[in-house]
């Protein structure tokens, strides 16, 4: 075959060195900056059987380095995208692909379908995954990891030599170590440790040569400088992974190691420089927090708003205590939306249900934390006992709780009928109550919600917020926000002296009820 | 004696140098740790590997060699 004849008249490969080649099954995991220079390499060299596994899709700024792509795939994912073009590159041979998430649920399968498996992943939770499902099927790895001008290449699990644990038996953090999208990095390094990854997968199917096994290359591309660090077995680590055998593929997955996502102490998160607020709460809900450094978009905005959303800052995200907090997914998958929008980028930050204690921040009492009491439990006890508990981690409390004052005639008269449900409601049971709730969402909102939205479009947003009920915009956060409303238990809502009560008579004896338009603040100092 | 000590990746970015050479009166490679500690404290939030002679150390490894490399995990690929 005139193809191969360059590699068959090499003495050390010949006809039977490229049969073997031709007969081998590689794994590639990741089809970025190192994937691609290996995948054109092994599919060049005539691999019989080639797997790409990425379920990311080719963006602009992969094409810098990440060479099998063009403008002409931008948008499609990047296994599809390489397959077709190494498939020009080379028909004769078989090539995989496999667009989608590597995760603990999927290794072990895919990988026992290969002789050797190639790590060009980018971050560290998946990493781990390819080096334990790799010491699970006993397949050999050839890892690299790349930084700005810097690269690590090496086999792994080689004829019961180290794996990548050896080296670093501890997980780093996601975030902890920044990759190629966020600090750059030069796009011929991945070339090159792309390329020499290739090299050693060619000798581990012709077996020749010294096979990169027990130690890590590391190179500079700056000044050409490379190391060899000696790594041992460690019988331990390899334990360690092989003990998970019978339940690996049950392992959670981390929450998605391209997405990572922190939840922060609101006092970690106003410490913080550079940030930018995204209050994702639905509109006319209180307390309105205009700062210069709060961005409004309501969650179900946000996909059409992420272009106002500033990319050199770090993004914190909050919502109405207690509201959204407490379905915590309601925000999570939506974040997620936004970021799969900028994979790879690990300063995205949600944090709970803070609206409150954002507003309040500047006044008297500098540490803060916010309650959405009335929806975490029936019980007010319960909710101080909770109270306490946070108490004691930021040595000060800032309640709040929804009571009957309001500013104007037409909200005391929305929230008198709305208690008036309520107690209906508290005589219910469960399942007539959620009927209800269903019922009404589209009364209100045709009454509430498209009259503010109506208002608000002509720039009456002063009388926007005097009609006597504020709901959320969108019909179906409107139906939990009902639920929300109506159906916690009516002893919640307490008059400023109940809840003076209820503080005493629990050995609080530090603090102050403050009554504002929205509703009733209790300010604790320590207990 | 002097200890020449390199930089690997972002702890070099850390410290702001790739390569310095330092006074080592201690024993261990916690006793350097220590010393690295206190002069770049932002070390101790990295994750990184000490070697020596171009092998892994623990904690415990004595100090015998004066070329000593600090590694981090590369995430990027």
């Amino acid at each position: 075959m005139n193809r191969y004849n360059r590699h068959i008249i090499l003495p050390e490969i010949g006809q039977e060195g490229q049969d073997k080649l031709s007969k081998s099954k590689v794994l590639v995991i990741g089809a970025g900056g190192l994937g691609c220079p290996v995948l054109q390499y092994l599919t060049a060299a005539g691999i019989g059987t080639i797997g790409i596994i990425d379920f990311d899709a080719v963006s602009e700024s992969n094409l810098q380095r990440q060479i099998l792509f063009g403008s002409s795939t931008l948008g499609i994912n990047k296994a599809i995208a390489a397959k077709a073009r190494l498939e020009d590159l080379n028909n004769t041979i078989l090539i995989k692909a496999y667009p989608e998430k590597l995760t603990h649920k999927n290794a072990l399968t895919i990988f026992q379908k290969y002789d050797i498996i190639v790590d060009g992943t980018d971050n560290f939770s998946t990493r781990y995954i390819v080096n334990d499902a790799s010491i699970l099927t006993n397949k050999p790895l050839v890892y690299a990891g790349i930084y700005k001008f810097e690269g690590q290449v090496s086999v792994f699990n080689y004829k019961k030599g180290p794996s990548y644990r050896c080296l670093f038996p501890k997980q780093p953090e996601n975030g902890s170590i920044p990759n190629c999208s966020e600090i750059g990095v030069l796009g011929v390094l991945p070339g090159i440790i792309g390329t020499l990854q290739a090299n050693e997968v060619i000798k581990l199917i012709l077996e020749i040569g010294e096979i990169l096994s027990g130690k890590v290359l590391y190179y500079n591309s700056l000044n050409h400088q490379i190391n060899f660090i000696k790594v041992n077995r460690s019988e331990k680590e390899i334990k360690k992974v092989m003990d998970t055998k019978t339940f690996f593929e049950t392992l959670d997955e981390e929450i998605n190691c391209e997405i990572p996502i922190k939840v922060i102490s609101i006092q970690d998160a106003i410490n913080k420089k550079n940030i930018q607020w995204i209050d994702v709460r639905d509109q006319n809900i209180n307390p309105e927090i205009n700062h210069s450094e709060v961005l409004q978009i309501p969650l179900n905005d946000l996909e059409q708003n992420l272009n106002k959303i500033d990319l050199s800052k770090e993004h914190v995200f909050f919502c109405q205590a207690g509201i959204k907090s407490i379905n915590a997914i309601d925000l999570g998958s939506n974040v997620s939306i936004l970021a799969k929008k900028y994979q790879n980028r690990e300063d995205i930050t949600v944090k709970e249900g803070n609206a409150l204690s954002l507003g309040y921040q500047d006044k008297t009492f500098d540490t803060v934390y916010s309650f959405g009491v009335f929806h975490h439990t029936s019980d007010p006890i319960e909710c101080l006992k909770e109270a306490y508990r946070v108490l004691r981690q930021d040595g000060k409390l800032f309640l709040y709780l929804y009571s009957a004052h309001e500013d104007n005639l037409f909200k005391r008269v929305g929230v008198g009928i709305e208690s008036l449900i309520m107690v209906i409601f508290s005589k219910m049971s469960y399942g007539l109550q959620n009927i209800l709730c269903y019922l009404l969402s589209p009364i209100c909102w045709l009454f509430f919600s498209l009259p503010s939205i109506f208002l608000k479009a002509i720039g009456l947003n002063a009388l926007a917020h005097k009609l006597p009920f504020s709901f959320g915009t969108h019909p179906l956060s409107l139906i939990n926000d009902l639920k929300d409303r109506l159906m916690a238990p009516v002893n919640h809502r307490f008059t400023k002296k109940k809840m003076e009560e209820i503080l005493r008579s629990n050995k609080f004896n530090s603090f102050k009820v403050v009554k504002k338009s929205s509703g009733l603040y209790i300010f604790a100092e320590k207990f | 004696m002097i200890l020449s000590i390199k930089y690997f990746g972002l702890l070099a970015e850390v410290t702001k140098r790739s390569e310095e050479k330092i006074k080592f009166s201690g024993k261990s490679i916690s006793d350097l740790k220590t010393i690295l500690f206190q002069k770049y404290e932002e070390l101790k939030n990295k994750d990184f590997q000490i070697v020596q002679n171009n092998e892994l150390t623990t904690n415990e490894t004595k100090v015998t060699a004066t070329e000593i490399a600090l590694l981090p995990p590369f995430s990027g690929g």
